[in-house]
């Protein structure tokens, strides 16, 4: 049997979109609501991602510095060579060092864009002494 | 009963799925929530470890302000003594002073220092002295601090109300020596 347009306006027939209107709105915002949601999970599990691998090449890059408890002033320099590994591997910039008038935490290592400060106790060997220092590692992420 | 049109059943079938996304969608976001947290949770911990452990070492080489190794200080506070206050009381002058106007403990700075870096709240050293039940611990009061809060600062580490990170080495026969940081 075939359906005339007459019959269809007496069932109220408004057309093969707009007879499924309703349910196309609910469709389409059931799909709006899922995509910006796997979207906004994407966005939340890659900072998540980022800011771990940061702070893994972090702990990397301190550890070539403080594993052995104690900075010998004048390898200092070799120790940083030696730290460019892990930072190249995890796509990050560094800088360390004893607080002194050559090198300020704070001020260095912000005005290098260097935002994740970390610090730890070693100790500081010079050829007169052993003394226990503060001792700063500072990352940032190469741009 | 009524039969269903077909305009009902989509409308039922899109609200249907409708559920069903928004509740993929929230699983999604609780799922990258949980993963990142707890993976962050283990480096931080990693850190404090690492922080704790590399520290103590620190006291190991280390000299205090009058060129002694803290080592063998701290050797000779927990060697001489049964009494377990009198050694707080010796922690306490090496450490800090005897008393108000008395002149700075010779290990005065390497434990503000070790305050000052510490990603912890609380910091406090422990011996373990064998054969006795109750460790000796050391806790930095703050200036105007009254002298009671410092055994209540040991209590809340040592009680396990709060979450503690330790790194603990011989520090010759029979004592160990235990720092614990306390968040």
């Amino acid at each position: 049997m075939t359906r005339t347009k007459n019959q269809n306006h007496k069932r109220g027939f408004i057309g093969p979109i707009g007879d499924d209107l309703p349910s196309i709105i609910a469709i389409m915002l059931a799909l709006t609501l899922f995509f910006s949601g796997l979207s906004f999970a994407l966005d939340a599990y890659n900072q998540k991602v980022n800011s771990i691998r940061i702070f893994k090449g972090s702990l990397e890059i301190a550890k070539v510095f403080v594993s052995d408890g104690l900075v010998i002033q004048d390898e200092l320099g070799a120790l940083k060579e030696t730290a460019k590994f892990p930072a190249a591997t995890y796509g990050l910039n560094f800088d360390a060092g004893f607080p002194s008038a050559d090198f300020s935490p704070q001020a260095d290592c912000s005005g290098q864009d260097l935002n994740y400060i970390y610090s730890y106790l070693v100790t500081r060997e010079t050829p007169q002494s052993l003394i226990p220092d503060i001792f700063y590692v500072c990352v940032g992420v190469k741009k | 009963m009524a039969e269903r049109s077909k305009g009902q059943a989509a409308m039922m079938d899109a609200l249907i799925f409708m559920l069903i996304a928004s509740g993929a969608a929230t699983l999604l976001i609780f799922a990258a929530g949980l993963v990142g947290s707890s993976t962050n949770e283990q480096l931080i911990t990693i850190y404090n470890l690492q922080y704790a452990n590399v520290a103590l070492v620190a006291f190991f080489h280390g000299q205090d302000t009058n060129g002694d190794f803290i080592l063998t200080r701290l050797s000779e506070i927990t060697a001489l003594t049964s009494d377990n206050t009198k050694i707080s009381t010796d922690l306490t002058a090496y450490f800090e002073n005897t008393g108000p106007g008395t002149p700075d403990g010779p290990g005065k700075d390497v434990f503000t220092k070790l305050k000052n870096s510490s990603p912890s709240s609380s910091v406090i050293l422990c011996f373990q002295i064998q054969g006795r039940e109750q460790q000796v611990c050391y806790a930095r009061l703050e200036p105007g601090e009254p002298l009671g809060l410092r055994q209540e600062k040991i209590d809340s580490v040592n009680e396990g109300t709060r979450q503690v990170v330790s790194a603990s080495a011989p520090l010759k026969e029979g004592v160990e020596v235990i720092l614990k940081l306390a968040f």
